[in-house]
């Protein structure tokens, strides 16, 4: 059962890297400056809180070690996508960041059990790919660099109350509760897919 | 198993880490320096209006914001500017046509590339007056919009959670405390006794009873930084103080000057007075939000690298300590230059500044400089009375003003030698306490003994201060630049203490200096109790 999952995880991860998604054009302003303008922007756009969320939770699932290195390269990996961004920022289809829900929401819910290898790939390419879509939204004056370094935190901060949430639950039905949330993300996704399809994206 | 000061402290390190990483990149963001602008629309006749519009100038630049309304609004004056020392001030009479500026938007060009708000007040012909807090994610207000008091409330409660989100030096304060507290219960303890202590002093300078003006306040937050700074390195190296031991008392002691900050992102709105107990409330409530939701990420995220086993490298575990003491540091010699009006100095204390603080990191341990720096507040019978210094000599007026802060750290330096020799002075700890009281008292009486008089009293309070000083400097420390950075932030609490003195020209000022003096006396009092029990 392993090697699926593994070859799953490598699949998915370059899904999530080659697939960066248009770049979210209007950005809200919090008012307090570029760092919060970059937190604001990440808990306000779906498309990259959602998936962060799924590998938080599955990482979460499969214990302390993948929560760990999921907190560790997500952001930096975020950091890295995101300088790509703000460099290049080009935009691609919105199909791609409904994939990331399909594949992270999936494994949740099937509560894979990957080993730690995968989960830092997916995690690594989660961070690239979507931390290259933010950057490239990010990509306009007084935000940048600063703004990109909000969203990091925000990032970190969700993946590490996420999975610390999950990782010490031991009843059957808490896990499950879990899973149920990882159906609902695939479920967001394949709508999302869907929705793309039709419009033609 | 390891609970209590090791257990909190990994989590936490990791924490500031990140935290800190955030709040250095906010630029310019500490609350006292978003001033918010202001414009007041009076209609005197119909479609006629008076126009007040006011923006801040911060360090000698207007903030680049436009004022526009609507196309078809016109002159009747051309507008009079009149410069103040913070603002410029706009006044101009127009007119809207027959339905005036009802229904009409009013917009704010620029404002959206600040941090700056807009308090807009509306008076109406017919008694209708509206109060709205114009922010840069919607820079513009309807005229004709009339707003309840719900609305009114949300916008100050809206207004208070910005004023924390921005005070980075408040946030850091708060961050510092939740590095000393052990246990939850002193962490509740802590926590409303900095609420408490900033509630009180921001009603009484909302309500006009005190006022402390800007730049002696900025660099008494940035002091307490600093304090708390060099408090979290004692506890992490196993020692005590009042500060570990109770830190609720410093929070409490401290929150009253913050307070006074808070107070300062309230009343620089240009308040109606009829809505000052709502705005109060409200700002207040918001600041508490704000607060409370930054507390709980820090515990929530203290607590997913607990359950995470996070383990950190030792560098970014004694970076918590020295940000928050080097940021204070920072701050303080900043905000005490601007308050001398010494930028010459600031820059040398830059230059100073920076290159212990690389090595400390590189290190992993406190070079001198900084060490001294931080061993003249590191303990508070310390503070107390180097400041009281100050306020006398700023009490007495010239030469005194003077006088004293040259005589306190040259014989303090001369004590220092004789600990650094190893000469035994008895009775060390009475006679710092003994300093408390007798400084307090002097102050608290506004004593004019003679100088000689004056300055042999100091001199001889020098020495033990000093001698406590000099037998303690850390083994490995570079004795120079310990010497430096111990003598410049010696003279920063004194110049902190002349500062606030200085209030002693106006008759409420008066009272509260003796209030002061009052306060280092009772606290000298302990003090004793404490060196000789």
């Amino acid at each position: 059962m392993r090697l699926p999952h593994r070859l799953l995880a490598v699949i998915g991860g370059l899904a999530l890297v080659s697939g960066p998604s248009r770049a979210e054009a209007h950005l809200v302003t919090s008012g307090l400056g570029p760092v919060y303008d970059g937190l604001l922007h990440f808990a306000l756009t779906p498309e990259d809180l959602v998936p962060v969320l799924a590998l938080a939770l599955l990482a979460g699932l499969r214990g302390v070690i993948h929560g760990r290195r999921a907190l560790l390269v997500l952001p930096a990996a975020w950091l890295l996508g995101g300088v790509i961004g703000l460099t290049v920022h080009g935009g691609v289809s919105p199909i791609w960041p409904a994939l990331s829900f399909v594949l992270l929401g999936g494994l949740v819910a099937s509560d894979a059990r990957l080993p730690l290898g995968a989960t830092t790939l997916l995690a690594a390419m989660l961070g690239l790919g979507h931390g290259y879509m933010n950057g490239s939204a990010l990509a306009q004056p007084g935000l940048g660099a600063v703004g990109l370094l909000g969203s990091a935190a925000a990032v970190f901060t969700l993946v590490a109350l996420a999975a610390s949430f999950v990782v010490p639950l031991r009843a059957a039905w808490a896990r499950l509760v879990v899973r149920v949330a990882g159906s609902w993300i695939v479920a967001i996704g394949l709508l999302l897919i869907g929705w793309a399809i039709r419009s033609g994206a | 198993v390891k609970i209590g000061r090791v257990a909190w402290t990994r989590p936490r390190s990791s924490l500031i880490a990140v935290a800190l990483a955030v709040l250095a990149h906010a630029p310019g963001a500490w609350a006292h320096e978003s001033r918010p602008a202001y414009l007041e629309i009076t209609e005197t006749a119909p479609g006629r209006y008076d126009i007040l519009w006011r923006t801040p100038v911060l360090s000698g630049m207007r903030l680049p914001i436009v004022l526009r309304f609507p196309d078809d609004v016109r002159d009747v004056t051309e507008p009079a500017t009149h410069e103040l020392s913070d603002s410029l001030v706009e006044r101009r009479v127009i007119t809207a046509g027959g339905d005036g500026l009802a229904g009409k938007r009013v917009e704010f060009a620029g404002l959206q590339a600040t941090i700056t708000d807009v308090l807009v007040r509306v008076r109406l012909r017919d008694g209708r007056h509206t109060t709205t807090l114009v922010h840069p994610s919607q820079p513009w207000v309807e005229v004709a919009s009339a707003r309840g008091p719900l609305a009114v409330a949300a916008g100050y409660l809206t207004a208070g959670i910005h004023h924390i989100l921005l005070g980075v030096d408040h946030l850091l304060f708060v961050l510092g405390l939740l590095l000393i507290v052990k246990d939850r219960w002193m962490l509740v303890k802590t926590v409303s006794a900095f609420t408490v202590a900033h509630s009180i002093t921001l009603a009484i300078a909302t309500l006009g009873y005190a006022s402390v003006p800007a730049p002696p306040l900025n660099a008494a937050i940035a002091l307490s930084i600093l304090f708390l700074g060099s408090e979290i390195v004692r506890s992490w190296r196993g020692a005590t103080s009042l500060t570990i031991r109770q830190p609720w008392v410093v929070a409490s002691a401290f929150g009253l000057l913050h307070g006074f900050g808070f107070a300062s992102g309230l009343t620089t709105m240009g308040l109606p007075r009829a809505e000052i107990p709502l705005a109060l409330l409200c700002f207040n409530a918001g600041v508490e939000t704000g607060q409370l939701l930054f507390v709980a990420l820090v515990l929530l995220l203290e607590r997913a690298f607990r359950v995470l086993e996070v383990r950190w490298p030792r560098v970014i575990e004694a970076l918590p300590a020295y940000t928050v003491g080097s940021l204070g540091a920072f701050w303080t010699i900043q905000r005490v230059a601007v308050l001398l009006g010494a930028w010459t100095l600031a820059l040398l204390a830059l230059l100073v500044w920076a290159p212990p603080v690389h090595a400390h990191v590189q290190q992993g341990q406190a070079a001198g400089f900084f060490t001294g720096l931080g061993h003249p507040v590191s303990g508070l019978d310390h503070v107390l009375a180097m400041i009281a210094v100050g306020l006398w000599g700023a009490q007495l007026g010239a030469p005194a003003i003077w006088l004293l802060p040259v005589t306190f750290p040259m014989v303090m330096a001369l004590g220092g030698m004789v600990g650094l020799l190893g000469v035994p002075l008895p009775g060390v700890e009475v006679g710092i306490a003994a300093s408390a009281i007798l400084l307090g008292l002097a102050v608290m009486s506004a004593l004019r003994p003679p100088l000689a008089a004056a300055v042999g009293l100091v001199a001889l309070f020098g020495i033990f201060h000093g001698h406590a000083h000099g037998t303690e400097l850390p083994a490995g420390q570079s004795a120079l630049l310990y010497s430096m950075g111990f003598v410049m932030a010696t003279g920063c609490l004194h110049g902190v203490g002349i500062a606030v003195g200085l209030i002693h020209r106006w008759p409420k000022g008066q009272a509260l200096l003796r209030a002061a003096g009052a306060v280092v006396a009772l606290a000298g009092v302990f003090f004793m109790w404490r060196a000789i029990a």
